[in-house]
C-alpha cells in the first residue's frame, strides 16, 4: 500500500478513528494496531505479512530467553543464534541472486575451466537460476531485519528490557507508518510508546503532522516524480544520448529526488504515527548543507548511518584502536552499508567510495590540525565552499548507487566528458524544480516549529480546510499515478 | 543553517491539540478531501482493470463522485490539474523526442 493513494488515505482514516475510539479498551487497541499494520503489509502479500508476525514471535522469544538466562556463554550463544538466523533470512531473500550469479560463477569460472569441468558448472547454473528468478524479495525486510537485530542485541547488551508482552514487540516491529522504508526505530523509543497507548489526555501535533505530512506528499509526488520523469530516467536509462550538461543535470536531479523521495516517505511516516500519538526520530536533517562527508552522513537517512554506528563501526573497534584500525573499520561499514542498500556491485563500490572518502577527509583534518568535527559555525565563506563541494562528493557517489550496472556508470562518465553536445534536457521548469527540491531542506528538522505552532493555533476547521485543500492542490499538480518510493527496493 | 541539536523532533510539553479535537479536525479533513477529490478518484477508479475489485471501488466512490459534483469543490483539483498540473506534466523537451 502506497502512501499517496485513496486506498492509504482510506484504510488511514479507519485506523485513525478506531485507534482513539477504542482507547477504553486498551489491549483490543493494540490487537486493532497490529491487525491494521498486518492489513497495510499484507495487502501486498499476505504470506510476507505472516512472515513478518513470525518474525516478530521468534525475535522476542529469543529476546525473553536472553532476558532469563544467567550464563553468559549461553546468553552469547543465544545472541550468536538470533543474529545469524535474522542475517540469514536476509541473505536468502535479497543477496541468493547475487552471491551467486555475481560472485560464486566468476569465481567458479576459471577454476573450472583449469578442471575441465565447465559443462557441470553450466548445467548447475541451469538447474539454480530458475529457482533464484522466483524469490521475491519482501517490501522493506532491510527495514524490520534491522529493527529486530537492535532489539535483540540491546536486550543481550542489557541497554533495554525485552518487551513486556509479545503483542508489545510485534506491533512495535510491524508499526504500518515505518514499516517499509523506515525511519528504523530503536525499541528503547519506540517500545515504551507501544506498552502504554498514549490516551485522550495526549495533545496532538495536528500543525506539524500536517505540515510533515503535506510536505511529504508534495516532495514525492511533484518534486521527486517530475525529477525522476523529466531528467534523471532518461539519463542514467540512455546516458550515451546525452552530453555533459544534460548528464551533470541528470545527475543532479538524481541526488534532489532521491532525498525528496526518501526523506517524504520519512516525513510521512513521522507525521501519520504523530496522528496516532507516536513519536518517531527525525531521519533526514538537510543532508545537502553538510560541510564534510562526516557531517553528511550525520543529517542523511540519521536512522540507518546511527544503526551502523551502535552495531556494526563501534563493536568493530570505532577510533579507539589507531589510525589504520579506524579506516578498515569506516571502509567494513560502508561496504556492508553499501550491500545493505541492494545486492550489486555498484552499491558495493558506493559504499567502498564513502568509506575511502570518510578516511581521507579524516587523514587531511588531522594533518591540517583541524578537529575531527566541524565546528558549529564555520565562517560563512568556508561553509558555502565545503557544502558545494560536499554535494559534488555525493553526487559522484549517486552515479553509482543509480546505475544499473557498471556499463551504464562507463556511459555516465563518459557523459560528463561530452561538452560539445547541446543540451535537450535544460529548461527553466528543470531549474526551478530543482532548485525548490533543493530548498525543501529548510524544512527538515525542527526549523518549521513556528509554522506548526501557528498552525495548531488555528481554529480546527481552518487547519482542517487549508490542508485539504493544500492536498488536492499537491494531488492535481502532480502526475496521474505515482511511482513507488525508491527505497521500497531496499 | 548548520543547527543540527534537537534530533529527536518529538512534542514539546503543551503544545498540540487535545485528541478529541484532533479527531474532529481529521474527521472534517477527509470530508472536504472527499469532496474536493471525489470526481477524480471515481475517474481514476475506471482505469482499475476490470474485475471485483474495480467494480467495488465504482460502487464505493459512486455516491462520493456524485455529492463532489453537486458541490462543485471537484473544480478546484480540475482547475490545478488543468493549468500548473497540465504544464508540469506534459511539457515536452526541446528535440530528442521524449516526452
Amino acid at each position: 500500500m502506497l502512501f499517496p493513494t485513496t486506498v492509504f488515505a482510506l484504510f488511514f482514516s479507519v485506523v485513525f478513528f478506531l485507534h482513539w475510539g477504542l482507547v477504553p479498551f486498551p489491549r483490543l487497541r493494540k490487537w486493532t494496531l497490529l491487525g491494521a499494520s498486518l492489513f497495510f503489509y499484507g495487502y501486498w502479500s499476505w504470506k510476507f505479512a505472516l512472515m513478518l508476525a513470525v518474525s516478530g514471535v521468534l525475535n522476542h522469544g529469543a529476546a525473553v530467553w536472553i532476558t532469563r538466562t544467567e550464563r553468559e556463554r549461553t546468553r552469547k550463544h543465544l545472541i550468536a543464534w538470533a543474529v545469524a538466523a535474522n542475517l540469514l533470512v536476509l541473505a536468502v531473500f535479497k543477496y541468493t541472486g547475487f552471491l551467486f550469479a555475481r560472485l560464486a560463477v566468476p569465481l567458479a569460472v576459471p577454476l573450472c575451466a583449469r578442471l575441465g569441468t565447465t559443462e557441470q558448472l553450466i548445467g548447475l547454473q541451469e538447474q539454480v537460476l530458475p529457482f533464484i528468478e522466483k524469490i521475491v524479495l519482501p517490501v522493506g525486510i532491510s527495514f524490520y531485519t534491522f529493527q529486530a537485530l537492535s532489539y535483540v542485541v540491546d536486550v543481550y547488551r542489557r541497554h533495554t528490557p525485552a518487551a513486556a508482552s509479545t503483542l508489545d514487540f510485534v506491533n512495535y516491529l510491524a508499526f504500518f507508518p515505518q514499516l517499509v522504508a523506515g525511519p528504523i526505530v530503536r525499541a528503547a523509543g519506540l517500545l515504551p510508546q507501544m506498552a502504554v497507548f498514549p490516551g485522550w489526555s495526549a495533545r496532538l501535533d495536528t500543525g506539524r503532522a500536517a505540515t510533515l505530512i503535506l510536505g511529504g506528499l508534495f516532495k514525492k509526488m511533484v518534486i521527486a516524480n517530475w525529477l525522476a520523469e523529466h531528467l534523471a530516467d532518461p539519463v542514467f536509462a540512455m546516458p550515451e544520448e546525452y552530453g555533459a550538461v544534460d548528464t551533470v543535470l541528470g545527475v543532479y536531479a538524481y541526488a534532489v529526488q532521491i532525498y525528496c523521495d526518501f526523506s517524504a516517505y520519512s516525513d510521512i511516516a513521522i507525521g501519520c504515527a504523530l496522528l496516532l500519538g507516536f513519536h518517531f526520530p527525525i531521519n533526514f536533517h538537510a543532508p545537502y548543507f553538510a560541510v564534510t562527508l562526516q557531517e553528511f552522513w550525520r543529517r542523511w537517512h540519521i536512522s540507518l548511518s546511527t544503526w551502523l554506528r551502535d552495531y556494526l563501526y563501534i563493536p568493530l573497534g570505532g577510533s579507539r584502536e589507531g589510525t589504520m584500525r579506524t579506516r578498515w573499520n569506516l571502509l567494513v561499514t560502508f561496504v556492508l552499508g553499501g550491500l545493505w542498500h541492494g545486492a550489486g556491485w555498484t552499491f558495493v563500490l558506493w559504499g567502498t567510495y564513502h568509506g575511502v572518502y570518510l578516511s581521507l577527509e579524516r587523514m587531511a583534518r588531522r594533518l591540517c590540525g583541524l578537529p575531527e568535527k566541524p565546528p558549529e559555525h564555520t565562517p560563512l565563506g568556508w561553509a558555502v565552499l565545503g557544502r558545494v563541494w560536499i554535494f559534488q562528493v555525493v553526487c559522484f557517489a549517486w552515479i553509482l548507487f543509480r546505475a544499473q550496472n557498471m556499463a551504464a556508470v562507463g556511459g555516465i562518465l563518459r557523459g560528463l566528458g561530452d561538452w560539445g553536445r547541446a543540451s535537450v534536457l535544460f529548461s527553466g521548469t528543470a531549474v526551478l524544480v530543482l532548485g525548490i527540491g533543493f530548498l525543501m531542506q529548510f524544512m527538515d528538522g525542527n526549523r518549521p516549529r513556528r509554522v506548526w505552532d501557528a498552525v495548531n493555533r488555528w481554529p480546527l476547521w481552518v487547519q482542517a480546510g487549508v490542508a485539504a485543500v493544500l492536498l488536492t492542490l499537491i494531488l492535481g499538480v502532480g502526475p496521474e499515478g505515482v511511482a513507488p518510493f525508491i527505497y521500497f527496493q531496499f | 543553517m548548520s543547527d543540527t541539536r534537537d534530533k529527536t523532533g518529538g512534542t514539546p510539553a503543551g503544545t498540540g491539540v487535545p485528541v478529541r479535537q484532533a479527531c474532529f479536525c481529521v474527521g472534517v479533513f477527509f470530508v472536504l478531501m472527499l469532496l474536493f477529490n471525489g470526481v477524480a478518484m471515481y475517474k481514476s477508479a475506471k482505469l482499475l482493470e476490470y474485475g471485483r475489485v474495480r467494480d467495488l471501488w465504482l460502487k464505493v466512490l459512486h455516491p462520493v463522485e456524485q455529492v463532489s459534483r453537486l458541490s462543485g469543490l471537484f473544480y478546484v483539483r480540475q482547475a490545478a490539474q488543468d493549468t500548473v498540473g497540465k504544464s508540469l506534466n506534459h511539457a515536452s523537451v526541446k528535440k530528442g523526442g521524449k516526452e
